[in-house]
């Protein structure tokens, strides 16, 4: 009725908002011209700076997930100049902790660490808890690579009190830290802190984070729970547990199809077959292994599976097949090796543990 | 109403106000009636030549006539003449006559595939005579949809006699398919003999190596020098085997291929037919065709211009998903995967 009157009143050429509450008429105007605002297209822009990194960004984590590392790095380093040109704090700390990770991936540790200390500074003076947790587990997992296990292990308990003050738990950091606490030998009990028997400490922890894992539907962190607990088992000479958690793993890694992964969980369940008396299932795995790692170009492997396939066939009293993979074996020794993959199998490597 | 009195303040001067509005409108309406008239050629001078078709098909009034891609006209008026034929009547603007002269000729073009169909003049022989008012220009009938179709059919009956003779059992093609099959069977056997003589070379290694151990002593140098010979014929075995394999498999691969080429061939042929059947269509459709394109055309512009603004706007932008934000790249708990210094 208001309406109508204002537009007879309009139209009568006398005023249109005589007899309407003025405080009604500021609603109905304010309401009017809400209304106009928000129909009007939205204005035609070029994409700002922001959304230059947001792109750059996106795009370095597309190249990550391919396993693009190079191209990552590149995207990454765009994202982050732009970041800084507009002072981007936030978007800066996300950058410098995905370069920091694409180099722990290239395995070049002095640029990991530089640009990590750059972010767990800058997430402190954020007072962003979340980006600092990050920060930290990423710089417990470069101080692992650069040989100081100790150091790492503080860094990863850093992250996880972090964590802890913040109610939340990661199956992801519980891994990592399971693993370095075999590594280390330290043999603290992982999340109270108290000491308690070798092993026993990660193996805790491992179940809590593959729980955590599950729940979360995580499944790259899950499978890592599995294998990790199939070395604490290889570690107790648990063999059938080891067995079956590499069997776990590799259902995982496998459609995941990350060869690294696919390989260690096969030369582990080979080995674990060798230490139940199964010659023959071994050597298949081992062969599987051989050709999974040859295919990816995982030279080292390559040779550690090759080696696994000659001494078992000649104790198999094969000496045919023993013969054909030492010819191999010989061949790829009179090239260099390249590529310097880890060998951390069940009973190799750094990942061998002190805590046994 | 009592406030409302000639008295009133508010009134003086009231007519000279509404006056002034009034002028004020009508000079503003004067101005845009001028500039829309100016932008469209309605103020400027032109001169009117013609031309004569067979048909008016395709041809309306209004329809613009470019030179080099530049409006310079538009179709006046289209009669049909005494003898059934049809004349075209063109408008031109006299700033362009100097480049319409003798050798010029009309023929109708389309802007794309499916843009309007346009008038297009040549420009004529330099120095001479222009044409004026009420001449004749030549029309030069240029190809339509239905022309294209025309064009099309023979090149697709290329194609058709193409696929015959590559399917002819007798043919060439067909021939050296057969050839091939020999060659890969040929293959076959050669790597079966590739591979026995790979054996009898591993005994031959054997003996000539028991041979070198008997007289190394007496002739070292030469001794070493066959060793490493044996050596590297063992290594260039061992690289013999990938490629034996790989043979295998390209003769596998060009049977199975070998099998499946007169299936395809037919396939092939098949859709050809069915193309030839829609040029068919297409040629005596093309008319109506072309008008359908037309407005999907429009269809499709408005439809898009509509989700746009419907993104822009109000609504549309509560309801749209909000742009990605940069994210950490996923954190592998694993210490397995990675190199230790």
């Amino acid at each position: 009725m208001k309406a109508s009157r204002i537009v007879l009143n309009f139209f009568k050429g006398s005023n249109p908002l005589r007899g309407l509450n003025p405080f009604r008429g500021l609603i109905l105007i304010g309401l009017i011209a809400i209304f106009a605002y928000g129909c009007a297209a939205a204005k035609e822009k070029k994409p700002s700076i922001e959304e230059k990194a947001v792109d750059a960004s996106m795009r370095g984590s597309e190249a990550f997930a391919n396993r693009d590392y190079a191209a990552a790095l590149v995207r990454f380093e765009i994202a982050l100049q732009l970041d800084r040109s507009v002072d981007n704090r936030q978007g800066e700390l996300i950058d410098l902790i995905n370069i920091a990770r694409v180099y722990t991936a290239l395995a070049d540790y002095k640029n990991a660490v530089d640009r990590i200390e750059k972010a767990i500074t800058l997430a402190r003076s954020l007072n962003d808890n979340r980006k600092l947790v990050e920060a930290y587990a990423t710089y417990s997992k470069v101080r692992w690579m650069a040989g100081d296990s100790q150091a790492a292990l503080m860094e990863i308990n850093k992250a996880i009190l972090i964590d802890a003050k913040d109610g939340v738990k990661s199956g992801g950091l519980l891994n990592l830290k399971a693993e370095l606490l075999i590594d280390s030998g330290t043999v603290e009990k992982a999340e109270t802190f108290q000491r308690v028997e070798p092993l026993q400490g990660a193996e805790e922890l491992l179940f809590t984070a593959l729980s955590l894992n599950k729940r979360d539907d995580n499944a790259a962190e899950t499978a890592n729970s599995y294998r990790a607990l199939a070395r604490v088992s290889d570690l107790r000479k648990k063999w059938n547990d080891a067995l079956a958690f590499y069997s776990k793993a590799y259902d995982i890694d496998k459609p995941a199809g990350d060869p690294v992964k696919i390989t260690i969980d096969l030369m582990g369940m080979a080995k674990s077959n060798l230490a139940l008396k199964r010659p023959d299932e071994a050597v298949f795995l081992f062969g599987r292994a051989y050709i999974v790692s040859a295919n990816a170009g995982l030279t080292a492997r390559t040779a550690e599976s090759l080696d696994k396939l000659i001494i078992t066939y000649k104790e198999m009293g094969n000496a045919e097949k023993a013969d054909f993979y030492s010819r191999i074996r010989d061949a790829m020794s009179a090239e260099p090796l390249q590529g310097a993959e880890p060998l951390q199998g069940a009973d190799n490597g750094s990942g061998g543990g002190k805590a046994k | 109403m009592d406030r409302l009195k000639d008295s009133d303040s508010r009134f003086k001067g009231l007519e000279v106000k509404i006056g002034l509005l009034v002028l004020i409108v009508l000079v503003g309406i004067a101005f845009v009636v001028v500039s829309l008239g100016i932008e469209r050629g309605i103020f400027t001078k032109k001169y009117t030549l013609y031309f004569i078709t067979e048909s008016g098909e395709g041809f309306r009034k209004g329809m613009p006539v470019k030179l080099s891609g530049f409006n310079i006209g538009r179709v006046k008026s289209i009669e049909l003449a005494g003898d059934a034929r049809v004349t075209v009547y063109l408008e031109i603007n006299s700033k362009y006559k100097g480049w319409l002269r003798s050798g010029s000729v009309a023929k109708v073009i389309k802007e794309g595939f499916i843009g309007d169909a346009v008038v297009e003049v040549t420009v004529g022989k330099p120095g001479t005579k222009e044409y004026a008012e009420g001449e004749m220009i030549p029309f030069e009938k240029a190809g339509g949809m239905a022309e294209i179709v025309n064009e099309v059919k023979p090149v697709l009956n290329e194609i058709k006699e193409i696929i015959h003779y590559i399917n002819d059992p007798q043919g060439d093609i067909k021939k050296t398919l057969s050839n091939v099959q020999n060659v890969t069977a040929g293959m076959n056997m050669t790597r079966e003999k590739v591979d026995s003589l790979l054996d009898q070379t591993g005994t031959t290694v054997k003996k000539v190596q028991g041979l070198v151990d008997s007289v190394a002593g007496s002739a070292a140098p030469a001794m070493e020098s066959t060793a490493r010979t044996i050596k590297n014929m063992e290594q260039i075995s061992l690289k013999l085997v990938p490629t034996m394999e790989r043979i295998d498999r390209l003769a596998g691969n060009a049977e199975i291929a070998t099998q499946r080429l007169p299936g395809i061939t037919d396939k092939l042929e098949r859709t050809i037919d069915n193309v030839k059947g829609m040029s068919d269509a297409l040629s005596n459709d093309a008319p109506r065709i072309r008008e359908v394109l037309l407005d999907a055309g429009d269809a499709a512009r408005d439809g898009k211009a509509l989700v746009k603004g419907f993104r822009e706007s109000w609504p549309g932008r509560l309801v749209a998903p909000k742009p990605r934000s940069p994210e950490l790249v996923p954190f592998d708990g694993s210490l397995m995967n990675v190199e230790r210094r």
